[in-house]
């Protein structure tokens, strides 16, 4: 029997390594093996104030922090049956939405590089150079959205329970509206380029989950939906979506029927594509990405589509915003006991908080899903397809492609294990 | 202090990876970061072979597993300057509330089988191995992180002023939440965070550590007077790992 291992995949959040069993040239196992440390969020949580979820959930990840906040609130209004009013809801959706596309982005220069022969993303800077100024200034403009409505881009505070601690600046709304056009052509030219990257081919069909409306192409609310029938509310996340352990793991994996799923953009597009804004689905159809597509390496395509069509989203949500003559904040509640369920859209996928909390307002229980956790082990199947496929390359070469694989996914390692 | 472009690790631990973000929402002026060093290592973005000697060194997180331990013992022996930034890496952050629980019934609410996972106490970098800096706050502000670089780039080492927070609140003009009645730390915190909590009117939970001398005592009657409990003082405390540094500042 040979084997093939990765000790350590870089240019991906946090510390994972792989492992795949042949025989026979014949794959029998992969294996992602994740080598982080854990710190134990869900177990910190337990007994401390409900209006700490959001800050300290926030810490899971230093590239989604505010979706964290948001789907911490969302879950923790549930238990306390808060009706939020929407106002707050529009200006979370901008949070989110900032929040995405400063991930994407953050990602496509990660990726990007491996298809531009450049061992490091920061050579974009002196090789792709405009590609590279329009990567920053459309991650600055996404990180601009959170500062502003949630007071930090890493870890914003003023997100909780109820809406905001404090209003957001107007001028400053106003002003990203106003640069919303030059920015909105940055990411258009981007996908310009994006067009000649040649995007491996590979295909294996699974079953994409995401969150489902009929209004809009859901980001903060809807149902937990699938390409196979699967339609439930987020408070009973757990009758679709089972939670494993392997055997002396140190992360929760998620599988549907026994069978793994795959959540996030490609996921997201497959479900509800027929939602985008214009400029984003002509640039679907600019980047020949067709529906259904089973190739995970596409994902990387699908975080280009959405940042266009996020960036196009944000003006209809600032201008609803500044129109409106009714603008609240926050709503006030009172402590009682109870059980509740968030679910929002992470920039990787499917993200759900569940919390269970006392009559003095202490948590009592807290389950956190992540997407990562969710497409492991999707990622292991895609790899058991995959490297079969590799036999002709050299074991540098076929490390390669594998490495490509696993970045197409966007782990977020620290999410995974928390 | 350094040759011409010095050579420069980023790595982390187990960490949320905010503090690296942090450097690379520098943005624009990540460009004029990047062409004054060389980034040799730094794993989030890039991949190959790296020299194994760095003039400076930054390093995020927490030691959690082994692994992390000889990661950081090893970036000591081949760092010339090494920085510890952010809160987990500088004061416990986070992380370290466990420190004040049972850790072992925390971890079996999370898994069936704890077998095999590591779950040390959390301790601040500087007490496995010798750091030359630290960049505190979580995250750390990242007109600072530029600040710093710049300064060890002309050769000098970089010192925060001992101011605290409630300086940079005071002079924009910011509501003063324990005036409102709320348990706010910054008045007992090292400032350069341009209260950015408060700004948002969140109060200061002391992430960046306290100020050499703080004025703890006194502060204490205050939040005695507020009404504050014992039990919600511990937990302010515990959030960014600073309950213990406190108690020993009481005792002394």
């Amino acid at each position: 029997m040979k084997k093939i291992v990765i000790n350590h995949i870089n240019k991906i959040e946090g510390h994972a390594g792989m492992e795949a069993n042949i025989l026979n040239g014949k794959i029998l196992k992969a294996r992602m093996e994740v080598k982080e440390g854990v710190r134990l969020i869900e177990g910190i949580l337990i007994g401390r104030p409900i209006e700490e979820a959001s800050l300290i959930t926030a810490r899971i990840c230093g590239l989604c922090p505010a979706v964290h906040c948001i789907t911490a609130s969302k879950a923790l209004e549930a238990a306390l049956k808060i009706k939020i009013p929407e106002p707050i809801v529009n200006l979370r959706k901008i949070m989110l939405n900032g929040q995405i596309i400063q991930s994407h982005a953050l990602h496509i220069l990660m990726a990007s590089s491996d298809y531009l022969g450049l061992g490091n993303s920061l050579d974009l800077m002196s090789k792709h150079s405009a590609a590279f100024q329009n990567i920053i200034k459309i991650r600055e403009f996404g990180n601009e959205l959170i500062e502003t409505i949630g007071g930090r881009s890493v870890h914003p505070m003023s997100a909780n329970i109820g809406g905001f601690l404090k209003a957001p600046n107007q001028e400053k709304l106003k002003k990203l509206l106003e640069k919303q056009p030059e920015i909105l052509a940055s990411a258009i030219d981007l996908s310009d380029w994006f067009e000649k990257i040649k995007i491996n081919k590979f295909s294996r069909k699974t079953e994409f989950v995401a969150l489902k409306n009929n209004k809009e192409y859901a980001i903060y609310e809807g149902d937990i939906s699938s390409s196979e029938k699967l339609s439930i509310s987020a408070q009973k996340y757990n009758s679709g979506l089972i939670e494993f352990q392997r055997a002396s793991e140190i992360i929760n994996m998620v599988k549907r029927n026994q069978q793994p799923y795959l959540v996030g953009p490609l996921a997201r597009l497959n479900i509800a594509g027929n939602k985008l804004n214009k400029n984003a689905r002509q640039t679907m159809k600019k980047l020949k990405l067709d529906l259904p597509c089973y190739n995970t390496f596409h994902n990387l395509t699908a975080q280009m589509i959405e940042i266009i069509h996020l960036i196009e989203e944000t003006q209809k949500l600032l201008q609803k915003h500044l129109k409106s003559k009714n603008k609240i904040y926050r709503v006030s509640y009172k402590i009682k006991a109870g059980y509740g369920v968030g679910a929002c859209e992470a920039p990787r996928g499917l993200l759900i908080h569940a919390y269970q909390i006392d009559n003095q307002g202490k948590i009592v229980k807290a389950n956190i899903i992540t997407p990562t956790a969710q497409f492991l082990f999707n990622l292991e199947k895609d790899l058991e397809t995959f490297i079969p496929s590799l036999k002709k390359l050299s074991p540098n070469q076929k490390r390669k492609k594998i490495e490509m694989l696993v970045r197409a996914y966007d782990l977020c390692i620290s999410c995974a294990v928390h | 202090m350094m040759n011409k472009k010095p050579t420069v690790a980023i790595i982390s631990l187990t960490a949320c990876n905010g503090c690296l973000m942090e450097i690379i929402n520098l943005g624009q002026l990540l460009k004029g970061v990047v062409d004054r060093l060389q980034i040799t290592e730094f794993p989030l973005v890039r991949s190959g072979k790296s020299p194994t000697k760095f003039d400076i060194a930054f390093v995020e997180g927490s030691v959690v597993t082994k692994e992390n331990l000889k990661t950081l013992e090893q970036l000591r022996k081949q760092s010339k300057f090494l920085i510890a930034i952010g809160a987990c890496a500088c004061i416990g952050g986070i992380p370290e509330i466990k420190n004040y629980r049972d850790r072992e019934k925390l971890i079996k609410q999370i898994y069936k089988s704890t077998k095999n996972i590591e779950n040390p106490l959390i301790k601040p970098l500087k007490k496995y191995v010798k750091i030359d800096l630290e960049i505190p706050g979580c995250p750390p502000n990242k007109k600072e992180i530029a600040k710093i670089i710049a300064s060890l780039l002309v050769g000098k080492i970089p010192c925060i002023p001992q101011r605290p927070v409630c300086y940079e609140c005071q002079i924009r003009e910011y509501n003063c939440l324990l005036q409102e009645g709320l348990p706010c730390l910054g008045s007992i915190t090292l400032g350069g965070c341009q209260a950015v909590c408060l700004k948002s009117g969140e109060i200061c939970s002391a992430c960046r550590g306290f100020l050499s001398k703080p004025a703890a005592k006194n502060l204490i009657k205050i939040f005695k007077k507020q009404g504050l409990s014992d039990q919600d003082l511990n937990n302010l405390l515990e959030k960014f790992g600073v309950r213990d540094e406190f108690e020993k500042i009481l005792k002394s």
